[in-house]
């Protein structure tokens, strides 16, 4: 079965690359929601069939991550971006070509860091750790680097599938049941910034998070100076 | 906590509260208030009494408990007179706050574990915050309470970091502790709160402070400090320079002020430079084994507090008397005042001569000691303990030649000689519930030198150190009782022998038409001294000569600022504020930026987890 998850673990990596470089916000929800998928049947991949079968919870759970990050949240994705009317990422803050090497250049870290610094146990995917850190900088990176407040949701999403990943990687005690309550925050948080979303975009027009700050507090006493 | 103080402090509470129910009565609030102070006092005394006769007088508890009620009860009898007119709000607050203040100042004493320790200082701090900023109309008030504040936020910062440490018992715990409670305390350059917040202050809450509170920093300092004999060495010395530093310059810059509670403020820092000599000497004494100098040294330390809360209990309530009277406290702008306030100024020129050192009061007997002390540690040590010692004697002396400059500058500018303004002619008459606490402190100014034979009992002493420490105090007592018998004969046979009074101008060489304007002022009176040590005091004077023949104005006004908040505290502060201001470009308000500023933060996080 290893290779079943190395592979899919490659798609992962693949994913957060097409990401980095993706400019239409409908193909990126799409990417979501494919890194949903491939997050949903990593437990099943990595599962040890021979072992004996695993618990009805099991099942549950791969059940509930499937419907939340590959169906239910790319759709309110959907759904908020064709009521803010905003199909593409115009001007991201960083380029699309740089935004590329950058991101290559975080993988190259992650795979360095967790060669060379971290004692991992037999039993885990040599490349779960890597490829989740990957995942989780590309998240942070999107977040930082693009304008449109719906494509810092996106990238809040991939974030948290790399958090996903790495607690499934590392077959965590608990893992499972901290994975889904944090499933349940961004449930809750991506459904209120859809509604959110929605009331900027009716009350500014657009939907530039990087415009934000002309509401900051202290711009008048600073135009007084 | 023993029975006594918690029946005591049951008593600040009802009094509290009863002052709070008839707040619409003002004098009926001022006379609860105050009776529940003195009644607490009473407590106090009657449990002290109970230790001493059962052998339980603990040192850290009841003689500092002693001290507090003291002092406490003696302000809140004098707040009664100088609150009148207030107003009910402002009579509420200051009545809460102080009896919380007085409160945690008991229980600060009684607690002996850290935490409960911690919350009861704290709650001092921030109760005496409120009193210091009771009146708040003036902004100068604001700032001096919010330096304050700070001054107390900052050493309870340092305790609780000195606690945290506290497993260790190394240096670096002492040293916190040092600190923490040497910015309550007032050591050379933790001391700049002081002089903001005593000037500040209403006149009882400067005499509470003063007196009882600024001391129990040793109070502290002594319980949770370890008692080996490496913490004694580090104690000694550290205490030796912080007090050889503190008296000098405490009493040099008190020298320089115009202001009358401003220049007791620095006369504190002197005094508890004084009482931090007397403990350092003791310390070394302990760690290098010479029992007379230690004895000596503790025993004039112990008495120094003793005779500081009282004397300087008495000089704030004397200098809080002054300005009700006159409205001021510029010493330039007094005057006179002997003949309106008589009481008040025999008191305050008794606690003058006291708080220099001078025989016959109480001031004599602490330093007496502590003199002694240094002299054995001359004649019997060697090396840094024998300069520690001989310096120790000089800057006593010294310390004390510029205490009775800077203090004759006090009394004499505000009491001697004509009016110098209109203010201090028309100074009101002063009343009785301001007198009383001031003569009953300085009936105990006068009679302790008599008493102080019971510190060898005080101080659990037995045999030869006992004896020793008896022998000096019961020298010092007959002494005392042979000045006292002369000044009363004195004073007998000039009653008898009359005196007669002329009304003449002051200083009238040649002038046609003298006015008190031209008598000395109080800053001509210290202006040697102030010249002397310009450089240490920067001095600054403004002064528009007289020129021509018929000059029509000329003026000099000379003032001097801490040289620890203009050369070290305001540099350190203004380049942080420069920092901080640079910094403020960070909040940019772009939500992007702040979200790379976290990612940078979790990053370095993250890595210092796993390199370090």
């Amino acid at each position: 079965m290893t290779a079943l998850t190395e592979i899919l673990l490659a798609l992962l990596l693949v994913t957060d690359l097409s990401l980095a470089v993706a400019s239409r916000l409908l193909h990126s929800i799409k990417i979501v929601a494919l890194q949903g998928w491939i997050i949903g049947l990593f437990p099943l991949a990595a599962w040890c069939w021979r072992d004996g079968m695993p618990r009805v919870s099991f099942y549950l759970i791969v059940a509930v991550t499937l419907l939340v990050k590959a169906i239910l949240l790319p759709a309110m994705l959907r759904r908020a971006m064709y009521k803010a009317e905003v199909k593409r990422e115009l001007e991201p803050l960083v380029g699309y070509s740089l935004s590329c090497v950058i991101v290559l250049a975080a993988m190259g870290m992650a795979f360095w860091f967790c060669r060379y610094h971290i004692a991992l146990p037999n039993e885990v995917p040599a490349l779960c750790l890597p490829a989740a850190l990957s995942t989780i900088f590309t998240g942070l990176f999107i977040i930082i680097a693009r304008r449109k407040a719906i494509t810092q949701v996106i990238g809040f999403l991939i974030f948290e599938n790399g958090i996903t990943a790495f607690g499934l990687g590392m077959m965590l005690e608990y893992g499972i049941l901290v994975e889904l309550g944090i499933l349940l925050d961004v449930f809750v948080l991506v459904f209120i910034m859809g509604i959110a979303l929605f009331h900027i975009n009716r009350e500014f027009a657009h939907i530039d998070a990087d415009q934000l700050h002309f509401l900051r507090d202290d711009e008048k006493e600073r135009g007084a100076k | 906590m023993d029975f006594f103080v918690r029946s005591a402090l049951g008593c600040l509470l009802a009094s509290a509260l009863g002052a709070w129910l008839c707040r619409k009565n003002e004098r009926c609030a001022a006379v609860t208030g105050a009776a529940g102070a003195v009644l607490a006092a009473l407590i106090i005394f009657a449990g002290s009494t109970w230790a001493f006769w059962h052998h339980a007088f603990n040192f850290y508890a009841s003689f500092f408990q002693l001290v507090v009620a003291l002092v406490g009860a003696a302000a809140a009898m004098h707040a009664i007179g100088y609150l009148a007119g207030e107003g009910g709000k402002k009579f509420c607050a200051f009545w809460s706050f102080y009896h919380l203040t007085f409160g945690a100042m008991l229980a600060v004493t009684a607690l002996r574990s850290f935490i409960p320790f911690l919350i009861a200082w704290e709650v001092m701090g921030l109760a005496s915050f409120f009193l210091v900023m009771l009146e708040y109309e003036n902004s100068e008030n604001q700032r001096a309470a919010w330096i304050y504040l700070l001054g107390c936020e900052a050493g309870g910062l340092l305790l609780m970091l000195a606690f945290a440490l506290s497993g260790g018992g190394s240096a670096a715990y002492f040293y916190l502790l040092l600190a923490g409670f040497g910015l309550k305390i007032g050591f050379p350059l933790l001391h700049v709160w002081l002089p903001e917040a005593h000037p500040a202050a209403p006149a009882p809450v400067s005499a509470l402070m003063s007196g009882a509170m600024i001391p129990l920093g040793f109070c502290g300092l002594f319980r949770f400090m370890p008692h080996t004999s490496a913490c004694f060495g580090h104690a000694g010395w550290a205490l030796l320079i912080l007090g050889l530093i503190g008296a000098f310059f405490g009493i040099l810059f008190a020298a320089g002020q115009s202001n009358l509670k401003r220049l007791l403020a620095y006369s504190s820092i002197e005094n508890m430079g004084i009482i931090s000599l007397g403990f350092g000497l003791g310390f070394l004494g302990k760690a290098y084994a010479h029992p007379t100098m230690a004895l000596l040294g503790l025993g004039g330390g112990v008495l120094h507090v003793f005779n500081h809360a009282v004397l300087k209990g008495m000089l704030f309530l004397g200098a809080g008397s002054v300005l009700r009277a006159t409205g001021t406290l510029q010493l330039d702008e007094m005057g006179g005042l002997m003949k309106k306030m008589p009481v008040t100024g025999r008191c305050f020129l008794c606690g003058a001569i006291a708080i220099c050192g001078l025989p016959p009061f109480c001031g004599f007997t602490g330093e007496l000691l502590i003199y002694i002390g240094a002299f054995s540690g001359i004649a019997h040590c060697h090396g840094a303990l024998f300069a520690g010692a001989l310096m120790t004697a000089i800057v006593l002396a010294l310390t004390g030649g510029v205490a009775c400059a800077a203090l004759a500058k006090a009394a004499g500018g505000a009491f001697l000689g004509e009016p110098r303004t209109e203010a201090s002619r028309n100074a009101a008459k002063e009343k009785l519930s301001m007198v009383i606490p001031q003569l009953g402190l300085l009936f105990l100014a006068l009679a302790l030198p008599l008493f102080a034979g019971t510190l060898p009992d005080v101080l659990h002493l037995t045999g030869k150190a006992h004896h020793l420490l008896s022998v000096v105090l019961a020298k010092n007592a007959l002494f005392c009782c042979v000045f006292y018998t002369l000044i009363v004969l004195v004073l007998a046979w000039r009653r008898r022998a009359g005196r007669d009074a002329r009304a003449v101008g002051t200083w009238d060489c040649g002038y046609a038409r003298p006015t008190g304007r031209m008598e000395y002022t109080a800053s001509a009176l210290t202006q040697p001294i102030a010249d002397q040590f310009d450089t240490v005091l920067g001095t600054k004077r403004e002064v528009k000569e007289v020129s021509g023949l018929f000059p029509a104005t000329a003026k000099i006004l000379i003032s001097c600022r801490d040289a620890a908040r203009n050369f070290f505290w305001d540099v350190i502060f203004h380049g942080f504020a420069r920092f901080a201001e640079k910094c403020h470009a960070l909040q940019s308000g772009y939500l992007h930026f702040y979200i790379f500023m976290m990612v940078l933060a979790l990053a370095a996080m993250l890595a210092w987890g796993f390199w370090a």
